[in-house]
């Protein structure tokens, strides 16, 4: 009897003044949480692939990132946080970027990168990232370079990381 | 009265605050909201409804010269693009545009203005989602900064620039 009023209490709750204050508690914290903690997004595109499909949804985690480094997927915001890019950080400031018959170089070193799966012809000359830049590509390199958003960007644009 | 009275009142007093200042927005724009409507207005002449009449597409084009200064710059990463253009001029090159496709649509996110008396920032992002009349899909998204300025008591758009997010 106890129980059928505990269950009948959670499912329909008296529409008093402390269930609206809850309700507005909750409706509040969610606001917070999901604008500026786990941004919500919903992907898409095939420039991530085949790390992340097109369609697919996750989370933009803008808390304990700690320092951005090479091989970090990041979400990086234009004129705010409602549309973003999601790109792989492959090189940070200082460092020379080049791409030669597909083959990505990092200080004229050679890269192997496992995340790239599809074949990739491009050829870039090499390009100096500037102080507090990353640089960025996405891991599907199948598409021409010029119809590819890549390049260095500033690491106050960088909102964060997906959550998985 | 009681406790449970006097918070029930508040509440409602709190609700009809809300709704009076939404009737007083709508009724009574800001120059951010007039700003606003502009972008709205852009968004809706550009994009392509399924569906929609001939005569409305004709509307369009007879009020869409009216959004834009006279010249109206345009700064993007293609070089051809680039100059300062008509609003006839601009309106005529979109309309020609939209030809090529089957549907179009464009749409503003993040937009934040930054209003200097009879001048207007405007820091964006613009989505452009479109399906090509050989059912190629095409999906651009872009950081735009736009001036506007205040002419007769209409904002109209003076310049469009590409902000470089990403630089090769």
């Amino acid at each position: 009897m106890k129980l059928k009023g505990i269950v009948k209490n959670f499912f329909l709750p008296k529409l008093d003044t402390k269930y609206l204050i809850r309700l507005l508690a909750i409706v509040i914290l969610s606001y917070i949480i999901f604008k500026y903690f786990l941004i919500p997004m919903k992907i898409h595109g095939e420039s991530m692939e085949p790390t992340y499909k097109n369609g697919s949804f996750n989370f933009c985690r803008t808390f304990l990132c700690g320092k951005f480094k090479k091989g970090d997927i990041v979400a990086i915001k234009l004129a705010g946080s409602r549309i973003m890019y999601l790109k792989r950080i492959v090189a940070t400031e200082g460092d020379t970027v080049e791409f030669k018959n597909g083959t990505l170089f990092i200080n004229s070193i050679p890269q192997k990168e496992q995340y790239v799966k599809y074949p990739c012809s491009w050829n870039l000359n090499a390009r100096f990232v500037e102080n507090g830049n990353v640089y960025v590509i996405g891991d599907n390199r199948s598409m021409p370079i010029e119809s590819h958003l890549f390049g260095q960007v500033e690491l106050s644009k960088i909102a964060g990381k997906p959550l998985w | 009265m009681n406790k449970s009275t006097i918070i029930n009142r508040i509440i409602l007093i709190v609700l009809f605050l809300i709704v009076c200042f939404f009737i007083a927005s709508y009724l009574f724009p800001n120059d951010k909201e007039k700003i606003k409507k502009q972008f709205a207005n852009l968004a809706s002449a550009v994009s392509i409804i399924p569906g929609e009449k001939p005569i409305q597409i004709g509307l369009k084009m007879t009020t869409m010269p009216e959004l834009f200064d006279n010249p109206c710059e345009i700064e993007a990463t293609h070089e051809w693009i680039n100059g300062s253009y008509t609003p006839q001029e601009i309106s005529s090159q979109i309309m020609r545009a939209k030809m090529n496709f089957k549907s179009l649509s464009l749409t503003f996110y993040d937009i934040s203005i930054e209003l200097r008396d009879d001048f207007a920032v405007v820091n964006f992002t613009a989505r452009l989602t479109a399906t090509k009349k050989d059912n190629k899909s095409i999906e651009e998204v872009r950081e735009v900064k736009a001036d506007l300025r205040r002419k007769e008591k209409k904002w109209v758009f003076t310049k469009f620039a590409v902000v470089e997010t990403l630089k090769k």
